[in-house]
């Protein structure tokens, strides 16, 4: 059972990753000039000195490193991140619960945007290459992915609110017209529409078009860039000539022997657009004032918050390895080689 | 004897970076209904560009036909279009390629392979024919139609594949150099075509699988009547299967003849130097004599006979003019001015 | 060759264009000279009126304190547009180094240099550099560094990658058979020949850098205010982006077009090149 072994190995791997990356930040968050008190708790530590020593016994932070580094990890495997400076002390875990979500779902549907944008137009591109089409796609994608996502956000941003305005162009939802339905599942729009409550859903759908379009604009490049060229390398194989040798026409040649094959070495960038989609809905929310996990980032950053900066460094870290494992189990399912060999 | 390939004057050039090279220049040759011939010459002689010709597999941007006429069973299969030369492939014209991992589909099953050609013959002799081929998508969840399979298995056993049953669930990977040629051998005479196109089939497999898939080949000529096309830069295979020998040099043909008189009178230089280069066994102590000089740049023009440089009987009318392909005996042509003008 | 390719020579003048203006603005800033029509870091007395759109005088406009933004923009250059050359070039310099031993070697240091780099791979560079920015403080020292320690291991694989291609080649091992030791056998063989790959992908990373860094800077980790970044600028100008969009457009069209001009060069290189 190879793929089983291949899948533990991947497994055991990941766990490895992400236990480095705790360790990691942990050891930055130690690496801090001044006192630890200080910087995790900000100014409220001068002020409030009782409940500064209470916090710091409480966390531990007086003690020897290693103590600490044991009370960390402890405390990380119980759900319990410290609590969060910049959002009013509230534990951390809650506002990544809160946030993390929301996230998820423009993330969610930036990726499918993407990969079906990214697919057409790689094929498309590939099929046509040398041709007018091919140059037009290359220079949208280009330009796509050579620009910031700030920017697009905000061309974009010009775009729908002065010329179109069709579009809401900020936050998650509209408060003023619809309210979210009580938590099932932790994503508003799926909990809404589990309770019918249908004006919500719509709402919140219409607010996430913006963010996960800019999102998409900025990654579906590197989409494009690969399947392009994995079907254009692909299609110089000798056994695409064999196919032809045996008196199939080219659009069979393209459909049933190349494109298949083409398609597997795309399984393994899917971890990329993951990072890009990460990383961009740091911008994006900043943009669109969107309160995900990519706005609490910034906020955490600007407002020294520690462990709300390493929490959410550790949350995403963990969705891209995750994404990573994935793949690769993927991958190892799709290519015989793997699988039997 | 029936002329079932004949190509008259027939010229193609490629564009390359460094120039336009002549890869065939004026060859006329004749291939006759169930003849084995084997067209024996160095790297770059043309051999290979003859054979992607027959089969109308000449890489588009870059080769083109510049003079004569290929014809085969009386039609000029350069002339036809895209469409019309696919109809000839497969079912009338097949090839097997140098490399049979590489050659195949690494994602699909042979026996799926071999199927998708046994479909094609199918549906074209009976269009109403509902059989239906593997799937777009390559899986391992389709199960071969039993009559289907009937037959897969029957061209597996026809090149002695032992357990066809079972070689037509692997994938190219898990068989053997020499199994795979076998089954691109099968997958190639699916259609029944009537010429079989070989290029250096044996070149990249050990010598005692060379002689087995050599014996294949031609007892695939003595029983279904194929027509076989062997492109080979050893004169030693062709000797062992083949009828007729056409030798080539730098684009042109040098020399034509039945493979006995190739080898007990050899006629142009160039032959005659590759014969002495053959490492034989009952010559005692004799030494390998290489022919002197290498073979000439091909995208410089020359008007006068290739092999000149190199040729031991050179005279003064070899730097003048090209010699032309003449009989000189019953059945066997020579191009060297030694045997006339 | 090069200037038969169209991409490469409009990639390549874009470039220049920067590298121009960059070296200038240092060259000046080091002389103690203004360079630009306007102070980038005026006074309140020295500035223009605030919110003017785009025009003669002021190419790109001034922003809600009256600065120029085509000056502002100009004295970014040598930071903002330089940054990728650095992290680049020395990420460059320690994965081929560190990527080519590992490929002649093998063995223990090749298994460990694979976890290692395995390890950075998982996590995004924005986010290192977000908490080493936050631990550290910003500026572009720091953002330097913080780049570096991420940059260098791609480097490292990919000239791995290129060493084992390259190393079983015959030359390789009559070098090794004749006593060469690995240093040796690295810098004269092998690094020569996987140069090609390694240019490309360097070209292509620059604008790559750029792009990040602007995103560093856009958070607040650059340079102290009130020193011009252009992902600063973007971020800082947002508020205004429904009345002035320009003062939040064009510098992320300056930046666009930077990595732009690195892409075009990239992908010119490759394709003379034939590199895949």
């Amino acid at each position: 059972m190879n793929l089983l072994r291949f899948v533990l190995r991947r497994l055991a791997f990941a766990v490895f990753v992400l236990f480095c990356v705790l360790t990691m930040t942990f050891v930055l968050s130690h690496l801090i000039p001044g006192n630890v008190v200080q910087a995790w708790l900000g100014k409220a530590a001068e002020q409030y000195p009782v409940l500064a020593k209470l916090y710091a016994d409480k966390y531990h932070l007086n003690d020897p490193v290693y103590v600490q580094y044991f009370y960390y990890l402890a405390g990380m495997l119980q759900g319990n991140l410290g609590v969060s400076p910049s959002k009013g002390f509230i534990p951390v875990a809650s506002v990544i619960a809160q946030t993390l979500p929301l996230t998820l779902q423009i993330v969610l549907l930036a990726f499918v945007i993407c990969i079906i944008m990214g697919l057409a137009l790689g094929i498309l591109s590939a099929r046509y290459h040398n041709t007018p089409v091919d140059t037009l796609i290359r220079v949208f994608y280009l330009a796509g992915y050579s620009s910031p996502p700030y920017f697009i956000g905000v061309v974009i941003l010009v775009i729908m609110s002065l010329y179109l305005r069709i579009l809401p162009t900020g936050g998650a939802y509209n408060p003023l017209i619809v309210s979210p339905s009580p938590v099932i599942t932790g994503f508003p729009i799926l909990d809404a529409l589990l309770q019918g409550n249908f004006a919500f859903f719509e709402n919140a759908s219409l607010h996430l078009i913006l963010p996960s379009l800019t999102l998409a604009l900025v990654t579906f490049g590197v989409i494009t860039r690969l399947a392009r060229s994995s079907l254009l390398d692909v299609m110089q194989m000798d056994y695409i000539r064999t196919a032809r040798s045996k008196g199939l026409d080219e659009g069979t040649v393209f459909y049933r022997h190349a494109l298949p094959n083409a398609a597997i070495s795309m399984i393994t960038i899917s971890s990329l657009v993951m990072t890009f989609l990460l990383t961009g809905s740091v911008f994006v929310e900043y943009l669109f004032s969107y309160p995900g996990i990519g706005q609490y980032a910034y906020t955490a950053l600007q407002g020294s918050d520690y462990p709300g900066i390493m929490a959410t460094v550790f949350v995403f870290a963990a969705i891209i390895v995750i994404t990573n494992l994935v793949a690769d189990v993927l991958y190892a399912y799709v290519d015989p080689e793997i699988r039997l060999g | 004897m029936a002329q079932l390939l004949q190509l008259k004057d027939f010229s193609v050039r490629y564009k390359t970076s460094g120039g336009e090279v002549r890869a065939l220049d004026s060859v006329n040759l004749d291939v006759g209904d169930n003849e084995f011939m084997a067209l024996v010459g160095e790297s770059g002689c043309g051999k290979t560009t003859l054979g992607l010709a027959a089969i109308g597999l000449l890489p588009p941007r870059v080769a083109s036909v510049t003079g004569g006429s290929i014809s085969y069973k009386g039609t000029d299969i350069a002339q036809l279009s895209p469409e019309e030369m696919k109809n000839f492939r497969g079912s009338e014209i097949a090839m097997i390629f140098q490399e049979p991992l590489t050659s195949l589909n690494p994602l699909r099953r042979v026996g799926e392979q071999i199927a998708e050609a046994i479909v094609l013959r199918t549906h074209k002799h009976d269009k109403s024919s509902t059989m239906r081929g593997p799937p777009r998508v390559p899986g391992r969840k389709w199960v071969f139609p039993p009559e289907l399979k009937a037959e897969v298995e029957q061209m597996l056993t026809l090149v002695r594949i032992p357990d066809p049953d079972q070689i037509i669930e692997r994938y190219p990977f898990e068989l053997s150099g020499g199994m795979r040629q076998r089954a691109m051998i099968a997958m190639a005479l699916s259609q029944q075509p009537a010429l079989l196109i070989a290029d250096e089939p044996t070149t990249a497999l050990d010598v005692t699988t060379q002689a087995q898939v050599l014996k294949l080949m031609k007892e695939i000529k003595d029983k279904l009547g194929t027509t076989i096309l062997l492109v080979t830069h050893d004169l030693a295979v062709a000797s062992q299967v083949a009828d007729r020998v056409v030798v080539m040099y730098a684009g042109h043909v040098v020399e034509d003849a039945e493979v006995h008189k190739i080898f007990s009178s050899p006629k142009h230089p160039y032959t005659q130097g590759l014969l002495s280069c053959i490492p034989s066994g009952d010559r005692d102590g004799g030494k390998l004599v290489p022919i002197k000089g290498t073979i000439p740049d091909l995208t410089i023009a020359r008007d006068w006979c290739q092999f000149q440089p190199r040729c031991p009987y050179a005279m003064d009318v070899c730097t003048k003019r090209e010699p032309l392909l003449i009989e000189t005996e019953k059945d066997h042509r020579v191009a060297c001015f030694k045997y006339g003008e | 060759m090069m200037t038969r390719n169209k991409q490469s020579v409009i990639g390549l003048a874009i470039i220049m264009t920067f590298v121009v203006v960059a070296v200038v603005m240092e060259a000046s800033a080091l002389l103690g000279v203004q360079a630009t029509p306007y102070p980038a870091n005026p006074l309140p007395n020295q500035a223009s009126t605030p919110l003017l759109p785009p025009s003669l005088a002021h190419p790109f406009g001034t922003d809600n304190l009256g600065r120029d933004v085509f000056s502002r923009i100009l004295v970014a250059t040598p930071y903002d547009f330089m940054i990728g050359f650095v992290v680049v070039g020395s990420a460059v310099l320690i994965g081929a180094f560190l990527g080519g031993l590992a490929g002649l070697r093998g063995g223990l240091l090749d298994e460990f240099l694979m976890r290692f780099t395995d390890i950075f791979f998982a996590l995004p560079v924005l986010l290192i550099a977000m908490v080493i920015g936050a631990v550290l403080g910003g500026g572009i020292t720091n953002m330097s560094v913080a780049l570096m320690i991420t940059w260098w291991p791609s480097y490292a694989r990919l000239a791995r990658g290129e060493t084992l291609k390259v190393a079983h080649q015959n030359y390789i091992e009559a070098s090794r058979l004749s006593g060469q030791r690995p240093h040796r056998i690295l810098f004269r063989h092998v690094i020569p020949n996987i140069s090609g790959t390694m240019l490309v992908y360097a070209t292509l990373d620059i604008g790559t850098v750029i792009l990040v860094y602007s995103g560093l800077t856009f958070l607040g980790l650059g340079n102290r205010p009130p020193a011009p970044d252009w992902g600063q600028m973007v971020a800082a100008y947002n508020g205004w982006v429904l009345t002035d969009p320009w003062l939040a457009l064009i510098p992320g069209l300056v930046i666009s077009i930077g990595v732009i001009g690195f892409s075009l060069l990239g992908d010119g290189i490759k394709d003379t090149l034939g590199i895949r």
